[in-house]
């Protein structure tokens, strides 16, 4: 008996000491998006190891799990996500499979990062499968604000020091530092996008909503009739009458969503097409957050030119 | 507005042909009316727009349609314009979601503000606000739905024709059903799962599992999870997923042969029905012969088999670098056509489970299985299998493409008491997405009866349509030969599901 005693001491004070890892080791982060992924680099700098499980050119509605996602989650120190419903169609069960309770809904390596995001597109009253088949919850392609990425930037500082209290102040000093850099993103973004203001486009899915509403132009329509059901003619007569009427000259398209209907759109309102990646590493010259956000408005604002 | 002279002309011109009928020719008063008449028509004419029977009740209708219509049409272009001259002075509002979303954003920055003005007033700086609470709109249903299982009803309704030959002489078959889902976390350490299929011939409970998550909370190795209850078998990797959520309307043959219930037609139900089928039996002793054919056509025999039993499931997961392994041991209460353990000695499962990552977009996953345990002759027998699952889907148009193909093989070991008997089958089943909406699935199988009584073969083609992730119809053509006789069947299913229901794990 005392033996067993003994050996379940061992056990637990090996499993306690597992849990809280040595400095010597780095912080596993694992981030489901290569946003993510830029954000918790900045944040942790040298005392952190960063995976992003999708590929950027993924559509991130349709993950197909692999192997190595749940090795990755299995070793997680904290899982970085965007929350509301974005992971919902493919990470849950992973992340039961990982058998990683750290990193579990609610678990002390667990964020969310979109608490404290100032929504957009919060379905009103009941919400039914009627309003679409994705984002039940309010729009989760929130991080195309510079704005939002210091939130989102704040949550994952939070979560780095809950499971590396060591590390708080350069955890700290590191998210000032992101934010101010946010500020100075904007500024410079907000002159380069100037041509944007008022202007009216078109997009295949509700991606641009928070970075429209940040640069002051508008998307007046989707080839989604509603978010993840496929566009149908008759939404797509609907939404061409509404384009010549109101003079849209550009449709918003993202390397996911195939090309097909964007074209025939556009043949049919003399638009343009501009494809471009939402995510972090997508395209050349995307490998950051700031170059990202510049890559994006420089597009837009050539193609809003071209097409006048 | 303008529909009531309309209403009102209306109304002289059918007193007027009234008066008609009941007035001389050559009247002096028929003068005045015909004058009024000649009046009459050419505003009534001018009002309907070309209407040359105004009188008639449906036109009417029609015409005050089209009033309302108009003025209903004047009313949204008013409207619009109310609405962009709005928009040009705000921040561009699309909609009324976004509208709730920015007095949410002026409701967010009053109560900065009211913050700011507070820390100033007492002269102290405070570092900023950490992590203000969501929106509780964000949670649609209220925080008390938050606590709430995930549940989910799939209605499964399945047409059949059945035939000897291609689309003559089929007898129809109807059979539906609904599977209940309800899944939640009991406590941070477990979950629980339940699902129960609801036919006519009435309800089984599939599955009701408890699932401990963290084994560490009981001393246990943390890859180690303990899965407590009524359980899907781990044997193979079709049998891992509820039959609404299978490729085909119906199972592999060798899942309907071997896994089906031994002695019901049904697999719901089978209590009553095995009694329904002793009476039988006694009462009517010519149309046993009858039955017993029909068992053996195809039409009888369960159009599902799903290995499910009742036990314990320890399953050790074992990460290998960049690929996975998992280690499954089961022992199970089973009752089926292969095991029947009510003698209390449980049939013991393994499952050996390999996930490999070929690349980014290819996935494999291979599977050994074995079990043993007691059958209906309560004597040994023993199942081997192996199962092989490749998927793709590529990156950038996983939306609209996608393979699944999908082979397992099994093979039995039967004691009969004066013997072994070595049933065998397999199935290999492919499933490629043409469309964002369209899949197209062909499977050949391959089946002996465990008794080795007869075999069966098939050959299957199924067009899957799903309009969203929530609905699904799908047309299925099966080539049957069992027990000597060609079958032909044509299926017809549609499959809704309501509520929140858990994505496959893996
Ligand atoms: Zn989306």
């Amino acid at each position: 008996m005392r033996r067993f005693v003994l050996l379940f001491v061992l056990l637990t004070s090996a499993l306690l000491l597992n849990l809280a890892p040595t400095a010597a080791r780095k912080i596993r982060v694992v981030t489901t998006t290569n946003d993510l992924k830029w954000a918790a680099e900045q944040i942790g700098g040298d005392r952190v190891e960063v995976v992003a499980l999708m590929h950027p050119l993924q559509n991130p509605h349709t993950v197909q799990p692999r192997p190595s996602f749940v090795v990755h989650l299995n070793r997680a120190d904290l899982l970085v996500r965007i929350g509301l419903d974005y992971e919902e169609t493919w990470l849950p069960p992973l992340v039961e499979e990982s058998r990683n309770s750290k990193i579990r809904r609610g678990g002390v390596g667990d964020v969310d990062t979109s608490i404290g995001i100032p929504l957009l597109e919060i379905p009103a009253g009941r919400v039914t499968r009627e309003q679409g088949e994705v984002h039940i919850m309010g729009n989760p392609h929130y991080w195309l604000d510079p704005e939002n990425m210091k939130i989102i930037a704040r949550n994952i500082a939070e979560g780095l020091k809950r499971v590396d209290p060591a590390g708080s102040s350069v955890y700290e000093r590191n998210l000032r530092g992101l934010e101010r850099d946010m500020d100075e993103l904007l500024d410079e973004t907000l002159k380069l996008a100037a041509p944007l203001r008022g202007e009216k486009f078109v997009a295949y899915h509700t991606t641009w909503s928070y970075l429209a509403n940040r640069y002051g132009f508008r998307i007046i329509g989707f080839l989604e009739p509603k978010p993840g059901i496929p566009p149908s003619a008759a939404h797509l007569a609907d939404l061409i009458v509404r384009m010549r009427q109101e003079k849209v000259k550009v449709i918003l398209k993202e390397p996911f969503y195939e090309n097909r209907i964007p074209s025939m759109v556009a043949q049919r309102t003399g638009a343009k097409v501009v494809e471009i990646c939402p995510t972090v590493g997508g395209e050349r010259g995307t490998e950051t957050y700031p170059k990202l956000m510049r890559h994006i408005l420089t597009k837009l604002v050539n193609a809003l030119q071209e097409a006048k | 507005m303008s529909l009531t002279p309309t209403i009102y002309i209306v109304t002289v011109v059918s007193k007027f042909r009234w008066r008609l009928k009941h007035c001389g020719e050559g009247d002096g008063k028929m003068v005045r009316w015909l004058k009024i008449v000649v009046f009459a028509s050419l505003v009534t004419l001018a009002w309907g727009q070309g209407n040359s029977e105004p009188s008639d009740p449906r036109d009417k209708e029609l015409q005050q349609l089209r009033e309302r219509v108009a003025a209903l049409e004047r009313l949204v272009q008013l409207l619009k314009e109310e609405l962009s001259s709005l928009k040009l002075n705000g921040a561009a509002p699309q909609s009324q979601t976004q509208l709730v979303a920015l007095q949410q954003q002026t409701e967010e920055e009053k109560r900065k503000l009211e913050e700011e003005l507070k820390r100033e007033l007492q002269g102290v700086t405070q570092p900023p606000a950490p992590r203000p609470a969501p929106p509780s709109a964000v949670y649609g249903g209220g925080l008390w739905q938050a606590l709430n299982p995930d549940t989910s009803v799939i209605a499964n309704f399945r047409t059949g024709f059945r035939g000897k030959r291609p689309f003559a002489s089929f007898a129809g078959s109807e059979f539906s059903e609904a599977e209940l889902a309800f899944q939640a976390a009991t406590d941070p350490f477990s979950r629980l799962d339940t699902f129960i299929a609801v036919a006519p011939e009435g309800a089984e409970v599939e599955e009701a599992t408890l699932t401990i998550l963290d084994p560490t909370f009981i001393g246990l190795p943390r890859n180690l999870q303990i899965r407590l209850g009524k359980l899907l078998a781990p044997f193979g990797q079709l049998n891992s997923i509820h039959p609404p959520e299978q490729p085909f309307v119906d199972s592999p043959l060798v899942h309907r042969l071997w896994f089906g219930h031994a002695h019901g037609n049904h697999k719901h139900g089978n209590h009553n029905h095995r009694k329904r089928n002793h009476q039988d039996e006694e009462e009517h002793k010519d149309e046993h012969e009858d039955e017993h054919e029909e068992h053996i056509n195809g039409a009888a025999i369960p159009s599902e088999g799903l290995f499910t039993g009742a036990g314990l499931s320890l399953n050790w997961l074992v990460p290998t670098g960049r690929h996975l392994t998992w280690l499954t041991i089961a022992p199970l209460n089973v009752d089926n056509a292969t095991f029947q353990t009510n003698s209390g000695r449980p049939a013991w499962l393994a499952r050996i489970r390999h996930f490999r990552e070929l690349s980014p977009t290819q996935t494999l996953n291979l599977g050994l299985n074995y079990a043993f345990g007691r059958n209906d002759l309560n004597k040994d027998t023993r199942l081997f299998g192996i199962d092989l699952t490749y998927r793709w889907r590529p990156l950038r148009e996983g939306l609209y493409r996608s393979l699944v193909w999908q082979t397992e093989a099994y093979w039995g070991q039967r004691d009969t008491g004066d013997g072994t008997v070595k049933p065998k089958g397999w199935f290999t089943m492919v499933e490629y997405q043409l469309s964002r909406t369209l899949f197209l699935g062909a499977r050949y199988d391959f089946a002996q009866s465990p008794d080795k009584s007869f075999s069966g073969r098939g050959f299957s083609l199924a067009i899957t349509l799903f309009p969203s992730e929530f609905g699904r119809y799908r047309l299925q053509w099966n080539r049957l030969k069992i027990g000597g006789q060609t079958v032909h069947e044509v299926w017809l299913q549609t499959t809704f599901s309501i509520g929140i229901h858990r994505p496959h794990p893996l």
